[in-house]
């Protein structure tokens, strides 16, 4: 746990270099505790109350997670609902406090600042682009207002303002920008949305980005038009992403390592193109076999899936979360959780059929 | 040789809107074999969740038009008299999963009175429906228990299987399922698919499936239709749509579907879908083609004169047709 | 490290708000509307003398004015029917004592053109000294047709004398009838004499008689010589119509209770509204906003509100209390805003887990902020809706405060004057002036509320706007 003397930071770099000494992550060896964002050993359990006098039950949503996302590189999260990806997402940019573990930002403890703390230097540095274009903008709110909004909240002089705006609007194609500027999203359609919550989120020059499932209310014809925007903007800026999807198939063209969560549990961690070649965990194997690619023989024959569904976070399996839709279960996995190793390198899996 | 199960022609249906005439679909026309499933796929106001909203007459109220024949096994339904459509028809020889119908679940009845409503209604005696139910529910793998069961206690998976249970429960003829899986999993989804799959074999169904996951739709379609701005853009068979596709629209959308074992280019389609009340003149298409835009020979007539749906040999399966001038 | 933020409400700076309402034709419709109503109301304040609340129930400062009088312009309709009410300035008059007795003659002519002529002849002392001495009023009239009348002894014992239902007159007027045309008991049983002496007997029937009329009075006061003073002295023919909206069944001229409503319709109108949609505003967007146990309190608290009864409790506490009409408003008002809370507070709900608001929190805003612009402008169309129903609703309940007699039944308010118009028959009876102008006022209020909320609805709800 970092220590005391959390106080203003005057020289953030060498502020870094201390918190990465304080900060052990052995236990993690696929963290690299040098990175722009780490977490080690995250937890966000929700406590649901069942009535007024009975004692809590734990939702653990993210339990025991660690991971980093180094500067302009790219993570995605994959992993079906309920894995706890959405939350780990919102966790890592503080929308969610967590209830346990380290998140180091550029040096920085964030865990536990309170609200007041991150407006101050936090908020300005990360930033989310949601699921759903039809809500992530205020309906009332014009697109103008939209983009501006970062900007009054941080101070930008009035002067400077538009003149950010109509440049974040050029740079995500809804042009001339004037002409956006004072239209509605009702007045938009989802692509274009998705294009100005993409400028909201890069306006104020990020340094880590969390995309949430960031194309799939899209059209499929609209959807590699935003993921090449995205790819511009972390190439423009350097920006680190966490691109959240269920849908490795687009994850392929904007990721640089994936991580596969289940029950809100790490099970593999790896370079992108190495984990989907020859995945390790079950779990990884069933998720991309599910995944049908555009091949007319596929109508021939069933697909290979992984019966049941996935765990209920309250209560969640003993042992590997994974254990009772795993073809290859064994005694242990019943009873232990299996602990992350090195299956190739850079590779890593939570599967005792590799320890 | 199979007789042909469903015979659309010209088909339009219009809305009126307060912004003007609503074309959501103008003019389309297919064949449907018996035991063939026809995927149909397009994007955001093709047009193919109104097709199916045609085919079983349940189009809204502020429809403007509707126009063309429709021939079921030989016989014009269209324009049949709607309590007969509804006596001998829908639910009975053409039957519909809708779009997101897992959340059509009425919550406070259990899933066996939903499900032998439309039966008990139409005077099947209660004990025979509750038991053609519980057929229904284990040929979709379920537990017969699940009659006594409320929506909120199954998982979205276990639901949809309850609807497609519902639709498949008076052994129709043709089942249109729309967008079936959206909501759900990865691997719930090629459970569905894989169930799909094999209730087409056991009880010989004909599927119209709507779709605009083009891979989705190669689990399960012997023939892919591809509309777009309410007009039928390209059909043939799976072989031939994803083998050759024709249209610059089909080769748009196959470009910018990324596959998960192959490695290849993305390309996506610029512009936007058109105003289905002020679609573009000519064909629909052409502002966003590449062909168009490249091709001085093709101005004046790509944007002057739709194209009527031009036959492409050799075909494999069922003849392939494009509405695109580039195959004169 | 945030420089001075500017400040935005609904996502706009409160010029941009100004700007956008008078632009649209509604928003000036809106605004002209208003504007008539608070001029209305300042001429009130100005015109009428401050205690005209505790004037209106003085039955004696509306005594010469008719009863149940429609309104002067009817005239214009009915080609000069009807008598108006005329106070008579332009007379002659002498006044004097001699030998011990005070006695004042007045003399003054009046045209009369009208089918139905004045209703009685109002003298008016206003010297104590005159009236408490013992005084009497002879009365000559001289008509057109020749014929003169003469009636009196009257007493004048008080300040207000009405000549018309003296016994001592009628019974004059009729013998005057029997001797000139020999019509028996010319007038009915119960009613004034005065009109009787501008009518004329033509074939057994009384017909109107149309011409110059001139009228002596002479007064003779015996005890004392008191002498009347010219401005002590007040004649008013009581007329068939009255001013420029009639009547009711106390003389009040409802032209001056109607331009009193005005203040007092609006302030009530406005208050009740400002109070309910302030405190529903407030609780609902604080218990959803804040959760927790302050969303519990707060819950409870509006329930609470809600299951009050709230008449009954106002006829308690204002009899207890001894409310004047602006406790009794308030007390309605802050217990009225339950329902709507709840409504409020379920809206907030909803949007608060919002993917906007999560925008905004992961950019920085803070809970002022985003209260201010995201969550203020979705609440906003049910607030207008809320007030353009609670303006009206305020004014009506305030009338039916004042139908119950429970608190301020004396003020000239709208809803008053139509409570009594109820009470006393006014539509069956056919008084429509007593019913139609209050009735169209209150609508008057209503309608410039809506189109206020009309003309505001595109500003806050940019869906609506045309662009």
């Amino acid at each position: 746990m970092p220590a005391e003397g959390m106080g203003i930071d005057l020289n953030p770099g060498s502020r870094g270099a201390m918190a990465a000494k304080m900060l052990d992550v052995s236990d993690a060896p696929w963290v690299r505790a040098d990175s722009l964002v780490v977490a080690h050993r995250l937890r966000l359990w929700y406590s649901v109350k069942r009535g007024l006098f009975s004692k809590p039950i734990y939702v653990k949503a993210v339990d025991d997670v660690s991971l980093s996302v180094a500067r302009g590189e790219t993570l995605a999260v994959v992993g079906e609902s309920g894995s706890g990806k959405t939350t780990l997402g919102r966790t890592l940019i503080r929308l969610l406090r967590p209830t346990g573990g380290d998140l180091i930002f550029d040096g920085r403890d964030v865990a536990s600042s309170d609200e007041s703390e991150l407006r101050r230097w936090f908020r300005r540095r990360v930033s989310i682009v949601f699921q759903d274009p039809y809500s992530s903008l205020h309906p009332y709110h014009s697109i103008g207002f939209i983009l501006e909004e970062p900007l009054i909240i941080h101070g930008v002089p009035k002067g400077e303002r538009m003149e950010r705006v109509y440049k974040a609007l050029e740079e995500v194609k809804l042009t001339p920008p004037e002409d956006f500027v004072n239209k509605y999203p009702h007045m938009l359609s989802g692509g274009q949305r998705q294009r100005v919550a993409i400028a909201r989120a890069t306006i104020l020059n990020p340094d880590f980005i969390v995309a949430d499932e960031p194309v799939s209310m899209l059209d499929v014809s609209v959807r590699v038009e935003i993921l090449t925007l995205l790819k511009e903007v972390q190439k423009r800026y350097n920006v680190a992403f966490l691109y959240i999807t269920h849908d490795i198939s687009t994850a392929k063209y904007f990721s640089d390592n994936i991580a596969i969560m289940y029950a809100g549990k790490l099970v593999e961690y790896g370079p992108f193109r190495s984990v989907v070649k020859e995945p390790a965990h079950p779990y990884t194997q069933a998720l991309i076999e599910a995944i049908p690619d555009p091949d007319p023989k596929n109508r021939l024959r069933p697909r290979k899936v992984a019966p049941g569904e996935p765990p209920n976070l309250a209560n969640p399996p003993s042992g590997c979360r994974f254990h009772p839709r795993c073809p290859f279960a064994m005694d242990i996995c019943r009873k232990e959780e299996p602990p992350m190793v090195e299956v190739r390198p850079g590779v890593y899996t939570a599967c005792w059929l590799y320890k | 040789m199979t007789m042909v199960l469903l015979d659309v022609r010209n088909l339009r249906l219009y809305y009126q809107t307060t912004k003007g005439i609503l074309k959501a679909l103008d003019g389309v026309s297919f064949e449907l074999e018996e035991g063939e499933t026809l995927a149909v796929v397009g994007e955001t106001g093709s047009g193919k969740s109104t097709l199916a909203k045609a085919i079983t007459r349940v189009w809204e109220r502020n429809v403007s038009l509707v126009d063309g024949e429709i021939y079921f096994e030989g016989e014009e339904v269209l324009h049949m008299p709607e309590d007969r459509f509804r006596r001998e028809i829908r639910w009975r020889k053409i039957a519909m999963v809708p779009q997101a119908s897992m959340n059509a679940l009425n919550p406070v009845i259990t899933i066996g009175e939903q499900m032998i409503e439309p039966l008990v209604l139409s005077g099947v005696p209660k004990g025979e429906a509750l038991r053609l139910a519980q057929d229904s529910l284990e040929s979709v793998g379920l537990p017969r228990d699940v009659v006594a069961r409320y929506p909120h206690q199954l998982s979205g998976g276990m639901k949809q299987r309850v609807v497609i249970a519902m639709a498949v429960m008076t052994r129709p003829k043709l089942l249109i399922l729309d967008e079936p899986t959206s909501a759900l999993d990865v691997m719930t989804q090629a459970n569905i698919m894989n169930l799909l799959k094999e209730l087409k074999a056991r009880l010989k169904l004909t599927y119209i499936f709507i779709t605009h996951d083009l891979a989705l739709a190669s689990e399960l379609a012997d023939s892919v239709a591809v509309m777009y701005a309410g007009k039928l853009a390209e059909i043939g068979s799976s072989e031939d749509m994803y083998g050759a596709p024709a249209h610059p629209y089909t080769q748009g959308l196959m470009a910018s579907m990324p596959t998960l074992r192959t490695d290849k280019q993305l390309a996506y389609i610029p512009g936007e879908v058109p105003s289905l009340i002020d679609p573009p003149k000519g064909c629909r298409f052409h502002p966003r083609c590449p062909y168009f835009a490249k091709d001085k020979a093709l101005k004046g007539l790509c944007d002057d004169m739709e194209p009527p749906a031009l036959e492409l040999k050799p075909w494999t399966g069922r003849r392939h047709l494009a509405a695109c001038w580039l195959y004169k | 490290m945030a420089a001075r933020r500017e400040f935005r409400i609904l996502g706009m700076t409160p010029g941009e708000i100004w700007r956008g309402f008078v632009s649209t034709t509604t928003g000036k419709i809106a605004l002209a509307f208003f504007s008539i109503m608070v001029a209305f109301s300042i001429y009130a304040l100005v015109a009428l003398p401050p205690n005209f609340g505790n004037l209106w129930n003085t039955p004696s400062y509306w005594q010469a004015n008719p009863k149940y009088a429609p309104p002067a312009w009817i005239n214009f309709f009915t080609g000069d029917a009807y008598a108006p009410q005329m106070a008579v300035r332009d007379f002659n008059f002498t006044a004097g004592s001699s030998g011990g007795v005070g006695y004042a003659v007045i003399q003054f002519a009046v045209d009369d053109s009208y089918a139905h002529p004045w209703r009685n002849l109002y003298v008016i002392v206003r010297s104590p000294a005159v009236y408490n001495a013992s005084t009497v009023a002879y009365l000559t009239v001289e008509r057109p047709d020749g014929r003169t009348v003469q009636l009196g002894p009257v007493s004048v014992n008080s300040q207000f004398v009405a000549l018309g239902l003296s016994p001592q007159i009628i019974s004059q007027v009729n013998s005057f009838y029997q001797s000139n045309f020999g019509v028996q008991n010319a007038v009915p049983a119960g009613s004034s004499a005065i009109p009787y002496l501008f009518y004329t007997a033509r074939g057994g029937d009384l017909v109107p008689l149309k011409g110059t009329y001139r009228f002596t009075i002479t007064m003779y006061s015996f005890s004392g010589s008191t002498v009347l003073n010219r401005k002590d002295l007040g004649i008013v023919l009581e007329g068939e119509v009255y001013g420029l909206m009639g009547t009711d069944f106390l003389g009040h001229d409802l032209w001056l209770g109607l331009l009193a409503g005005f203040p007092i319709d609006l302030a009530v109108g406005i208050l009740t509204a400002a109070i309910v949609v302030t405190l529903a505003i407030l609780i609902g967007i604080v218990a959803a906003f804040y959760g927790g146990l302050v969303d519990e309190v707060l819950t409870r608290i509006t329930d609470f509100f809600i299951l009050l009864p709230a008449f009954p409790l106002l006829i308690v506490f204002s009899v207890l209390f001894q409310w004047s009409i602006w406790d009794a408003i308030v007390f309605l008002a802050a217990v009225s805003w339950g329902g709507s809370a709840r409504v409020i507070r379920a809206m907030v709900m909803q949007i608060k887990s919002s993917q906007f608001i999560e925008s905004a929190l992961a950019a920085g805003a803070g809970r002022g902020w985003i209260l201010r612009n995201h969550i203020l402008p979705m609440v906003m169309p049910y607030t207008l809706y809320l007030f353009v129903v609670n303006v009206p609703g305020g004014i009506l309940t305030l009338s039916a405060i004042n139908f119950f007699n429970l608190a301020g039944a004396e003020l000239p308010t709208w809803g008053n004057i139509l409570a009594y118009a109820d009470e006393f028959g006014a539509l069956t009876s056919g008084y429509w002036w007593w019913v139609v102008p209050p009735g169209l006022l209150i609508t008057f209020v209503a309608v410039t509320f809506i189109f206020v909320a009309m003309g505001l609805e595109p500003v806050v709800n940019p869906r609506l706007r045309h662009a």
